[in-house]
């Protein structure tokens, strides 16, 4: 486009890919699927913590990925621009079934493990994340996916204020209230706490 | 609380229920989903938010006719010049007596008493008079057609390959595959007539494939506005071949049964497959039964359905619907 900024364009690659898939250009398409799935199936696993509906939630994101492809224009990465988006979804699907979910109903699966050394541990684990979801259900959709973003995904604080398109503070008190949160429930919660407190060691 | 520490593994979805999500969303990219401006709620609508009326140039109207291109006072206009409200006349070959609009992205258009010509790139829209529609995207990207009031006839050239091309009326959304067809404005929804090649039409959760002489919605008591758009829900050739068979007397048996599997064919193709099968095999509907189950076989993805269609031109070369059949399999073939 002629009067667009050359230096906007830090992903060029991304940004070629980006216009050749929403020309219609079928290879594209499915070039720009495999290139985002993984991601952008992490992200929605990780702020959710099951794949209970992920079929639904992945064609949704994919299909609001390709409605807005043509105002990419290469100024983020494309996974991070994606990853946005499915946060959008993710945020729109927690908001949703708020009011259909059981106040103290567990996730129907339970997140993997991370490598463990015995069954008891795996069991405890297990159990751990799963109490850990469900106090987090209990928080607004926005804690939910800032506290997901930073602690179960890795994210910088950085990262989940652009992600979740608000500020570095808004980012930093999110966090910092949902692990209140987390850890006020956990005073209630003796499994949840013993989790806490072994993958932390201490309290925020 | 290290996040690193704390990083959850993810469990990995299926080979299946990838290949499910692939497969979904390269039919919904088929049918121009991506086209439909999303919920408010997804962020992504704003972007889509029709524009009233650019950058459209008005030339001629008839006598009776007053074309109104609208634009949003706080909309620069595009390339193209300003909005006009028309009132020259111009010899136009067809419609007779219509006028003519050429569109672009974020055009509105309102007809008065007389029928109206457009053309969106290499598509020509036929708008009825006292109808309301707006226009958005490109030829890189495929268009929208909005028709928020009364009736437009589309003449689109095959999509294969090619963005796509969509008419939303309230809450039906008709896709073109192949040619020629007209969407009426309903209350919430859309009366579709298909005169050539074939249309998507997606409704909710419905989603049929029709070929020319069809209509949608097929119920029989939906009150046709004119004489072009047959209520009966059997198919117009099949109707035609009916005719031939089983003059003067009421539905046979065969053709209530054919009828029926017509109305399935949105909510249980499986059903509507089974009856098909049932009548191709002997009667007078056996060949309308055997290429609507080739169609129908094909729209749904199975390879029976070529097969069918295949068959259908062996058993009936010239039959009343050989030339769709031989449209079906070239679209089939250049699809892949």
């Amino acid at each position: 486009m002629p009067g667009e900024s050359v230096a906007a364009t830090t992903y060029s690659s991304d940004a070629a890919l980006a216009r050749r898939a929403a020309s219609g250009d079928r290879g594209a398409q499915q070039l720009l699927f495999l290139q985002l799935k993984a991601a952008v199936h992490a992200t929605l696993y990780r702020v959710l913590g099951s794949n209970t509906h992920m079929d639904d939630l992945l064609q949704e994101s994919f299909l609001a990925v390709f409605r807005a492809l043509p105002s990419y224009r290469g100024e983020a990465k494309l996974t991070t621009w994606a990853d946005r988006i499915a946060v959008r979804v993710a945020f729109h699907y927690l908001r949703r079934s708020a009011s259909l979910r059981a106040s103290d109903r567990l996730p129907e699966s339970a997140p993997a493990l991370r490598l463990v050394t015995s069954a008891e541990e795996n069991a405890e684990h297990r159990q751990g994340v799963a109490r850990l979801y469900a106090q987090l259900r209990r928080l607004k959709p926005e804690y939910q996916i800032a506290f997901a973003l930073f602690e179960l995904d890795g994210r910088s604080v950085e990262e989940v204020a652009e992600i979740t398109g608000v500020s570095l503070v808004a980012a930093k008190s999110r966090i910092s209230r949902a692990r209140r949160k987390l850890w006020d429930a956990a005073q209630r919660d003796e499994v949840l706490t013993h989790y806490l407190t072994q993958e932390d060691g201490e309290r925020p | 609380m290290s996040s690193a520490k704390r990083k959850i593994a993810i469990e990995p979805l299926s080979r299946a229920a990838w290949d499910r999500v692939e497969a979904k969303l390269l039919a919904s990219l088929d049918q121009g989903e991506h086209l439909v401006p999303a919920p408010v709620e997804e962020g992504t609508g704003k972007r889509w938010r029709l524009r009233a009326g650019v950058a459209a140039t008005a030339l001629a109207a008839a006598a009776a006719t007053l074309l109104f291109l609208k634009r949003d006072p706080g909309e620069p206009p595009r390339a193209g010049g300003e909005p006009v409200v028309a009132s020259a006349t111009a010899p136009l070959p067809e419609p007779a007596g219509g006028a003519q609009a050429f569109l672009a992205d974020g055009s509105r258009i309102e007809t008065s008493t007389a029928p109206v010509q457009s053309t969106i790139g290499d598509s020509m829209l036929e708008i009825a008079d006292h109808s309301s529609l707006r226009v958005a995207g490109d030829d890189a990207h495929g268009w929208l057609v909005s028709l928020d009031a009364g009736r437009v006839e589309c003449r689109v050239a095959p999509r294969r390959g090619r963005p796509p091309f969509a008419v939303q009326a309230g809450d039906t959304r008709v896709t073109v595959v192949g040619t020629r067809f007209s969407v009426e404005r309903r209350e919430q929804g859309a009366r579709v007539v298909v005169q050539e090649g074939i249309v998507r039409v997606q409704s909710g959760e419905q989603s049929v494939l029709l070929s020319p002489g069809e209509s949608w919605p097929a119920e029989s008591n939906v009150p046709a506005s004119s004489s072009e758009r047959a209520p009966e829900p059997a198919p117009h050739h099949a109707r035609k071949s009916a005719a031939g068979a089983h003059s003067g007397q009421s539905a046979s048996a065969e053709q209530r049964l054919f009828e029926r599997a017509a109305r399935l064919e949105a909510t249980d193709p499986q059903a509507a497959l089974r009856i098909y099968r049932e009548l191709d095999r002997h009667g007078a509907w056996s060949a309308n039964a055997l290429y609507a189950r080739g169609r129908l076989g094909l729209a749904s993805g199975q390879p029976s359905g070529k097969r069918d269609l295949e068959l259908y031109l062996k058993r009936y070369p010239n039959g009343p619907n050989a030339e769709d059949v031989r449209a079906l399999l070239r679209s089939a073939g250049g699809q892949r």
